[in-house]
């Protein structure tokens, strides 16, 4: 029986999505010195919002949304999902102070607010990218705390964790190719650290698929189930091997030149496409495993 | 002292008069079911059924037989839906009873997908999960609980868990299979099968002994693991940090 549907499945994949946004534009912005301010700017609004519209959708999942706060404010500590909370909400909460800091948000009143949180800027980026990281990876931890032989391999979290960096990076490459600022890293550069990001990604779902217990695997690794073909051709064919691989490689023949907007744009769309497949796939093939 | 039930599955001629008990003691509504092809029926567990017999062939040749496993909440030694329950509604008591306070259920489901045997439900109406009590409300009474009143043949027998424990063993040095005695920690109620048949045939899970809280440490340890890639990540890229940028800052 399906117990958790689509609305923790569009969670899943928002959570890994703000989480490998921010680290990625964190560790962009670390390496321009803050040269790329209004990337950065939006990097962290992106991410937010996408952790905002998750935790949203976290609430109208609940049977009694209206008793959430006992989660943060009484909650069960050993419960990986009232750990997972705390992540999260740091998580947000340090979002928002980054993103403030580079904007220009409340005028003057804020002014000293916004100044105060710039100049801690490299300290909300480390904090930031860590409990990014952490958010991305407890989406996969929560479903392995369970019965379900597909969730709990250990390589799901990973899995997770890297598919998060991949849709936040692609997102990234968008914005930075929308903003036109220098990130001071060649074209080639850029689509070099995505084509390692997909290959370490199509390894990971591989040994996923490898580790999970034989009687559960075909709920997924075969193509007779529905959840079997969205993973091999919406997730790995589509979203891993062609967005994450084919593209970025495609931009590697011809170094000097930024890639053009087009493949900028059909890269992210596909990676983001595989990615929200891959939590979609996952939630449900382990839901009837 | 916690409370233990022992299932021995020979004794059981599947009457379910333990589910009727069940259900007139807790008040809960009966479903209404269609036939299904083995006779379990209701064909599961849901949050009003919390108590039902299944019915199983298990065996080899000749010895191949049809059985009857009463299933309900095995009140874990380690509960895995209370690990999971973010909000401690659901609570394992002093005497061994896993019970819920709907006051503090969200309704977020995470027991039930947590559970090793399927047994909470989620209740659409009263948007809180619901699973049997062990009949805590006659058991602290000093009765039996329902079910086990109801079994005309002593399949079911309850005791303190120790007693329960001990009797388990018992079968077992004389060759029986028992499940519930180091399965995720162990259960309460714990299952005497007869020789020759595998409490996997009756769909009782393999489950190691890892106990719910190892594995939560394993999570945890994977979250650390997380931290420090995001830190190092950060840590990295700020270290290649291009010097020609870095006059951008200073200017
Ligand atoms: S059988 Fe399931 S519901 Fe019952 S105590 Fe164990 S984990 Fe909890
Ligand atoms: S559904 Fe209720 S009882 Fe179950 S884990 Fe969530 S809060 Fe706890
Ligand atoms: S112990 Fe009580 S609640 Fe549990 S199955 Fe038996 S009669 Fe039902």
């Amino acid at each position: 029986m399906v117990e958790w549907g689509i609305l923790i499945a569009t969670y899943l994949f928002l959570g890994g999505l703000a989480g490998g946004l921010f680290a990625s534009t964190a560790a962009l912005d670390a390496i321009t010195r803050g040269g790329i301010r209004r990337t950065s700017k939006l990097g962290a609004l992106v991410s937010w919002v996408s952790m905002a519209i998750g935790l949203i959708l976290l609430l109208a999942d609940l049977g009694r949304p209206e008793h959430a706060f006992r989660i943060m404010l009484a909650p069960h500590m050993e419960s990986p999902m009232a750990w997972g909370a705390w992540v999260i909400v740091i998580f947000t909460v340090l979002g928002l102070a980054y993103w403030l800091g580079l904007s220009d948000f409340g005028g003057e009143p804020l002014k000293p607010l916004r100044s105060a949180l710039n100049r801690i800027k490299d300290l909300l980026g480390a904090l930031g990218s860590m409990f990014g990281l952490m958010t991305a990876a407890y989406t996969g931890i929560l479903l392995g705390f369970s019965r379900q032989s597909l969730w709990r391999p250990w390589a799901l979290p990973v899995l997770f964790t890297v598919s998060g960096i991949a849709t936040g990076y692609a997102v990234l490459m968008y914005l930075v190719h929308r903003t036109g600022e220098d990130v001071g890293l060649s074209p080639a550069g850029l689509s070099k650290v995505e084509l390692i990001v997909g290959v370490i990604e199509l390894l990971v779902a591989l040994l996923y698929v490898a580790t999970i217990p034989t009687p559960a695997r075909g709920a997924i690794a075969s193509l007779t189930s529905v959840n079997g073909v969205l993973f091999w051709l919406g997730f790995v064919a589509v979203g891993l091997i062609i967005g994450e691989i084919l593209l970025p490689a495609i931009s590697l023949r011809t170094p000097e030149k930024a890639p053009s907007p087009a493949l900028v744009l059909t890269t992210a769309a596909l990676v983001l496409i595989g990615g929200y497949i891959l939590r979609y796939a996952v939630l449900y093939a382990g839901q009837v495993a | 002292m916690e409370y233990g039930v022992l299932v021995v599955v020979d004794r059981c001629i599947g009457c379910r008069a333990c589910q009727v008990a069940c259900h007139v003691w807790n008040g809960t509504e009966a479903e209404s079911t269609e036939f299904s092809p083995d006779y379990t029926n209701p064909p599961d567990l849901t949050s009003n059924v919390w108590t039902v017999v299944r019915f199983v062939e298990m065996g080899e040749g000749d010895g191949l037989r049809w059985y009857f496993v009463k299933r309900q909440c095995m009140h874990c030694v380690e509960p895995a839906c209370v690990a999971a329950c973010p909000t401690g509604a659901l609570h394992k008591d002093k005497d061994g009873i896993v019970l819920w306070d709907s006051k503090k259920c969200i309704g977020c489901r995470y027991c039930v997908e947590a559970c090793p045997y399927g047994v909470p439900h989620f209740d659409p109406l009263d948007k809180t999960i619901r699973k049997c009590t062990f009949c805590a409300d006659r058991v602290r009474e000093g009765l039996e609980p329902a079910c086990v009143a109801a079994c005309p043949t002593d399949a079911l027998i309850f005791g303190s868990l120790d007693e329960i424990r001990a009797r388990a063993e018992e079968y077992r040095a004389k060759g029986h299979p028992v499940y519930g005695l180091e399965e995720g920690g162990g259960t309460s109620w714990i299952y005497v099968f007869p020789k020759e048949t595998a409490p996997s045939d009756a769909g009782l899970p393999r489950l190691g002994p890892e106990t719910p809280r190892e594995r939560i440490d394993k999570g945890l340890l994977a979250l650390a693991m997380a931290a420090v890639a995001g830190l190092a990540a950060w840590g990295v890229s700020r270290g290649k940090a291009a010097p020609a940028a870095q006059e951008v800052k200073v200017r």
